[in-house]
């Protein structure tokens, strides 16, 4: 080897080894950080079926990008000619040096600058002179997808993004490396053309177009090192900046259909933020962006967990947490988990004293039905009204456990990061609840039931009343009249995207109402902006949010909007846009006779006698 | 002069132009606190109040007094439910209000005098 090509290689190699050390060491720190508990599902899953989905999942996410496609057309060419492009550019490029050489096992350098340790190598055959034209081929499939690039930074919505998203400093210099390595190559190749010959149709065209005296033959070597440099530059900044989600994609995917979540878990949380790509995707579904008083957005969020020891208040504090952003995301990571883990550790310990609930009434008469309203339905009492009309209707044995002495379900505790208070407040909630004996728990408001399901671990069943509702129009048992009001259902975040709960309350507007929006699609449902989970955001954005959201809902003869949470209720109230109905109260109305069941079936008995 | 059996106390007394240092770490933070007009809104929908008799417009005014030992104990009681920032005719963000409450007494205790 001459000392030219030490030179040529050193970058690179340097580089390379630079990424691949630092890369051993993290992701041994990380794996070491996972719970005892979630390692063993890790290895449980690696051993199962499980890792054949996965590998296929690597190949369709970290190479083809399938998510972005379904999303953004234009945004997954520019990633996905990026990412497989360069794939196919070393793995061709492999099989052309083994091709050539005979060797199946060489070093890295030899296939990556395979033209240059070819000079002078006519191409024989028709496979190599195949392979010349394949590797320009894919050269220029990845330029087409580095111009889009380039092109983004000055319309992003082309792509179909809002906001372009601002990156950090170590990112600006990877993304700039990024961009020199497949022009640098192109530069390299084409100079070659030019003094030594070889390359392929697009190489090989560009590379005549230059005419230079052959004394000059030093530039094409300049070029090569130019190349070595930017790779070497790009492998040596990628630990630190975005870039890592190249190959933190590949644990992260395992880790995820391991069903391994970062909730309290330092070593998968790493994972997660590292798989993060920056994409910006996130940050346009999120309903914050279109307001300048907000910067909690998940995108600015997870790259303050990765850049900085400790993540400000007021970034943590300021997100909705509606969960958009992680049913968009193409990588799927867990933003709300990663939040939540930063404000259990910035709130945990902050001072309670709930025993004054020791003296709540506990003995309540024994019910077959616990109907919890929640706080919010105390704002609204029309909801619990309606749901009692309901209940007397259909002749249920149902006690309102929370009309007189209320206690919260503990969410907005949780979501602050108040995680010891919450648990606390737990227990005097569920011993309210469960003090009737209840065979079924039926809560109006969709906040208490993510809470009572992923909390509460209750004997019997927890359902929303739009599912009650459901089952006693599927039962076919007095259902109510129709009317010809046309009126649009929003989804509340906790009842779609937390609890999956969408055609339920939909079935039961059809049946009711003349429902304008009858096709949904999952996890798309937009927040009315007054969640529980922001700490941040003043009463005008809130509204801001609502009113937002509700023109993106309604038709223009749209006469009710109808929802299903009695915070959405209250939310969408503000903006006094158009009447907002919960479907409990649109059902209580449209119920055709008042009288209730029982008495119903005493007169026909009567008649029958 | 005939006594009442209640009277005007100096620790109860509001004096604007020297508010209690924790008032003011609070107001840095949330300054839409400011806006408080003592409606009573809050401690009229609050979820504690019924049982303890703490109610958010209780903790601006011991907060304002600076009579910390009452507010520090009235402050455990709350279940953070948000209701009363829903009903706040002024729009103050009572949640992150009392949260900044909390921290202040974790982190500072009664030195914050």
């Amino acid at each position: 080897m001459t000392l030219f090509e030490v030179f040529l290689i050193l970058p690179f190699t340097l580089g390379l080894l630079i990424l691949l050390g630092v890369l051993t060491v993290k992701y041994y720190q990380w794996f070491r950080a996972l719970n005892p508990r979630n390692k063993l599902r890790l290895w449980r899953s690696l051993s199962s079926k499980q890792t054949f989905s996965s590998i296929a999942e690597m190949f369709r996410e970290c190479l083809l990008h399938l998510r972005i496609f379904h999303q953004k057309r234009r945004l997954w060419y520019m990633h996905m000619s990026l990412a497989f492009g360069w794939f196919l550019l070393i793995v061709v490029g492999h099989a052309e040096s083994v091709f050539s050489t005979g060797h199946i096992i060489s070093s890295p350098w030899k296939s990556i600058f395979f033209d240059y340790f070819s000079r002078n190598q006519e191409a024989g055959g028709w496979l190599l002179q195949g392979f010349n034209h394949g590797m320009d081929l894919i050269l220029l499939f990845i330029l087409t997808g580095l111009s889009l690039a380039l092109y983004k930074r000055i319309n992003s919505r082309l792509f179909g993004l809002k906001k372009r998203p601002i990156h950090s400093y170590p990112d600006r210099l990877a993304m700039l490396f990024l961009w020199f390595i497949f022009p640098m190559r192109f530069v390299a190749e084409a100079l070659n053309h030019t003094f030594y010959g070889g390359g392929g149709f697009m190489t090989g065209f560009f590379g005549d177009l230059i005419t230079l005296p052959d004394k000059l033959n030093y530039i094409s070597d300049v070029a090569w090192i130019g190349y070595s440099i930017t790779l070497g530059g790009f492998f040596f900044v990628l630990p630190w900046s975005r870039y890592m989600h190249i190959l933190t994609e590949v644990p992260h995917i395992l880790l995820k259909n391991a069903h391994v979540q970062p909730y309290q878990d330092s070593g998968c949380t790493e994972f997660s933020i590292h798989a993060c790509s920056s994409c910006g995707i996130c940050l346009d579904s999120c309903q914050m962006t279109n307001l300048d008083s907000c910067n909690g957005q998940s995108y600015y969020f997870i790259r303050t967990v990765r850049d900085q020891p400790g993540v400000p208040e007021n970034r943590m504090m300021n997100c909705l947490m509606c969960g958009r952003c992680s049913a968009d995301c193409p990588v799927q990571v867990d933003t709300l988990s990663i939040r939540m883990n930063e404000r259990i550790r910035m709130n945990d310990e902050l001072p309670f004293d709930y025993s004054y609930l020791d003296h709540v009434v506990k003995k309540t008469p024994r019910a077959r039905i616990a109907f919890f309203g929640g706080c919010m339905t105390q704002l609204v009492p029309g909801i619990s009204a309606s749901m009692k009309r309901i209940f007397d209707f259909y002749s249920e044995d149902y006690l309102m456990i929370d009309e007189n002495e209320a206690i919260c379900c503990g969410r907005p505790l949780f979501l602050s990061g108040q995680k010891k208070a919450y648990f606390e407040i737990m227990k005097y909630t569920r011993e309210k609840i469960l003090s009737c004996k209840p065979d079924l728990i039926i809560t109006s408001c969709p906040i208490c039931l993510t809470t009572f399901r992923n909390h509460y671990f209750f004997p019997v069943p927890v359902i929303h009343h739009t599912q009650y509702l459901e089952s006693m129009i599927s039962q076919g048992f007095l259902p109510p009249g129709q009317s010809d009001t046309k009126t649009v259902y929003h989804d509340p975040c906790e009842l779609g995207r937390y609890c999956g709960i969408y055609s339920e309350p939909r079935r039961v507007l059809h049946n009711i109402v003349e429902l304008q929006n009858k096709t949904y699609r999952q996890d798309q449902g937009l927040c009315c902006g007054g969640s529980i989970a922001d700490l941040e955001m003043d009463f005008e954005d809130k509204r801001s949010i609502a009113a937002d959201a509700i023109r993106q809902l309604v038709y223009p003869d749209t006469r009710v909007l109808a929802t299903a949470c009695p915070l959405c209720k209250i939310t969408f109230r503000t903006p006094n846009i158009i009447p907002v109905r919960d479907v409990a109260e649109l059902y209580a109305e449209a119920l055709k006779i008042s009288i209730p069941a029982r008495e119903l079936a005493a007169r026909e008995a009567l008649m029958e006698n | 002069m005939a006594n009442f059996g209640f009277g005007i106390q100096d620790d109860l007394m509001i004096d604007h132009d020297r508010l209690s240092p924790a008032y003011e770490a609070v107001l840095e933070e949330v300054p839409s606190i400011a806006a408080c007009i003592s409606c009573g809104s809050c401690s009229g929908t609050c979820v504690a109040f019924f049982q303890s008799g703490a109610g958010f417009r209780k903790l601006v005014m011991l907060l304002k007094n600076g009579s910390y030992d009452q507010l520090q104990q009235a402050l455990d009681y709350c279940q953070f439910c948000g209701k009363c920032s829903l009903v706040c005719p002024r729009g103050i963000n009572t949640r992150r209000a009392i949260l900044e409450m909390r921290k202040q007494f974790k982190t500072q205790g009664h030195d914050i005098v």
